[in-house]
C-alpha cells in the first residue's frame, strides 16, 4: 500500500516538474496590441512576401483552411470588395494554414477560381503557412481567423469569418491611415 | 411495400387532426413547425459563415430551403401525431426525430467554428496536436454536409412512419 502511495506521490511530483516545461513550450496567442509577426511567407505563385514589403501598410492576415466553406464564402466577400480596400491602402494576405489543420483539402486555389478575376488584385496576396508560422499565428487551430494589422505593425483587432464580420474590416479599412498609397 | 407505410401515415394524420385533439395538433403543427422551420433556415446554411448568423440567408439555397421545411414541419407533424397517441406514445419515433433534428445542426456549428480546437484544448491536446487534428474532425462535417443533412431528414422521416404506426395501433386498441 505505502508502495503505491510512493508511486503516486512520484508521479504527481513528476507531472508537477513536467508541466511548466509543456506550457513553456507552448506558443503564446497573438493578442490584440501586439506587434504582428513578420515572417516571409510563401505565395502561391511561387514569390516570397517579404515583411518589408508589409511595413507601414495596414492588412488583413487571414487564416483560413481550404475544406472550410465559411472560409470560401468570406473570400467571395473580400472578392466583392477588393477593390474598395485597395482604394484604402489595405492589403490581404490570405494563408492557407499549414497541411489544412490535418485534413489536407482542395488548397486556395479553389477559393481563386470561385472569386473570379478579383482575386489577381496586387492587393491580394494568398499563400500557405509554414507549420511555424502556423503555430506561431493560429496556435488555438481555428480554421478561419484574421488579424487587423495597422500600418505600425500592431494587431487592431482579431477576428474570423468575414462573411459576418465584414463591417468590422469596412471601418478598419475606413480608418485615416498614415501611408494610404494605392498599390 | 411503400404503399401500405404511406396509407397507415395518411391514416394517423386523418386521426390526428379529426376529432378531439385537433386544435392542440394544429397547434403543434404550425407553431413549433413554423419555429423549427425558421430556426433551420438560418441553420443549415450557417456552414457558410461559421456559426448561427442571420447572414447565412444569403447562401440559402432552393434545397436547403426544402431541408428546413421537411425537417421544421416533419417533426412537428411527427410530435403531433405522437402525442395524440397518450400514454402509448412512441420513444423510438421521438428519439429518431430529435436525433435527426440534432444531426442537422452538426455541420454549421462544428464544421467551420471555434467549437472542436477550443474542445480539444480544454481535453489537454497541446497546440501541435489541435493544429494536427482539429481539420482531421471539422473536414468531415464542411465534406459531407451534404450527407448530414440526408440523415436528417431521413431520422425525421422514420419518426413520421414511426409515431403514425404507433397512433394506428394505439387506435385499433
Amino acid at each position: 500500500m505505502t508502495r503505491i502511495r510512493r508511486f503516486v506521490h512520484l508521479a504527481l511530483a513528476a507531472l508537477f516538474l513536467l508541466a511548466p516545461l509543456r506550457v513553456s513550450a507552448e506558443p503564446s496567442p497573438v493578442a490584440v496590441g501586439d506587434k504582428a509577426p513578420m515572417f516571409t511567407y510563401r505565395l502561391l505563385n511561387g514569390h516570397d512576401l517579404m515583411p518589408k514589403a508589409l511595413h507601414g501598410r495596414r492588412y488583413v492576415l487571414w487564416m483560413v483552411a481550404s475544406w472550410c466553406s465559411s472560409c470560401e464564402s468570406g473570400s467571395s466577400v473580400v472578392g466583392d470588395h477588393i477593390a474598395a480596400l485597395r482604394a484604402r491602402g489595405v492589403d490581404v494576405v490570405e494563408m492557407q494554414l499549414a497541411n489544412d489543420l490535418g485534413a489536407p483539402g482542395p488548397g486556395l486555389g479553389t477559393f481563386q477560381k470561385s472569386v473570379g478575376t478579383n482575386a489577381n488584385s496586387p492587393n491580394w496576396y494568398w499563400g500557405e503557412l509554414s507549420e511555424k508560422q502556423t503555430l506561431a499565428l493560429d496556435s488555438k487551430g481555428f480554421p478561419d481567423i484574421y488579424y487587423l494589422v495597422n500600418a505600425n505593425g500592431k494587431i487592431a483587432a482579431i477576428s474570423g469569418n468575414p462573411a459576418v464580420t465584414w463591417d468590422r474590416i469596412a471601418s478598419f479599412a475606413a480608418e485615416p491611415s498614415p501611408v494610404a498609397d494605392a498599390r | 411495400m411503400i404503399w401500405p407505410v404511406i396509407r397507415q401515415v395518411a391514416s394517423a394524420i386523418r386521426v390526428t387532426f379529426q376529432g378531439k385533439g385537433a386544435p392542440l395538433a394544429y397547434g403543434l403543427l404550425l407553431g413549433l413547425g413554423t419555429l423549427a422551420t425558421a430556426f433551420y433556415l438560418v441553420m443549415l446554411p450557417s456552414s457558410s459563415v461559421g456559426g448561427f448568423s442571420l447572414v447565412a440567408l444569403q447562401y440559402l439555397t432552393v434545397p436547403l430551403a426544402f431541408a428546413a421545411f421537411v425537417l421544421g414541419y416533419g417533426f412537428a407533424l411527427a410530435i403531433a401525431i405522437n402525442l395524440g397517441a397518450f400514454s402509448q406514445r412512441s420513444r423510438t419515433a421521438e428519439v429518431a426525430g430529435i436525433g435527426g433534428l440534432l444531426a442537422a445542426i452538426l455541420p454549421g456549428s462544428l464544421c467551420c467554428t471555434s467549437l472542436v480546437p477550443t474542445a480539444l484544448a480544454t481535453l489537454g491536446a497541446s497546440a501541435t496536436t489541435v493544429l494536427g487534428t482539429t481539420g482531421k474532425i471539422q473536414s468531415i462535417f464542411a465534406r459531407y454536409e451534404d450527407v448530414f443533412i440526408l440523415v436528417s431528414i431521413a431520422g425525421v422521416m422514420l419518426s413520421i412512419v414511426l409515431a403514425a404506426r404507433n397512433r394506428v395501433s394505439a387506435c385499433a386498441i
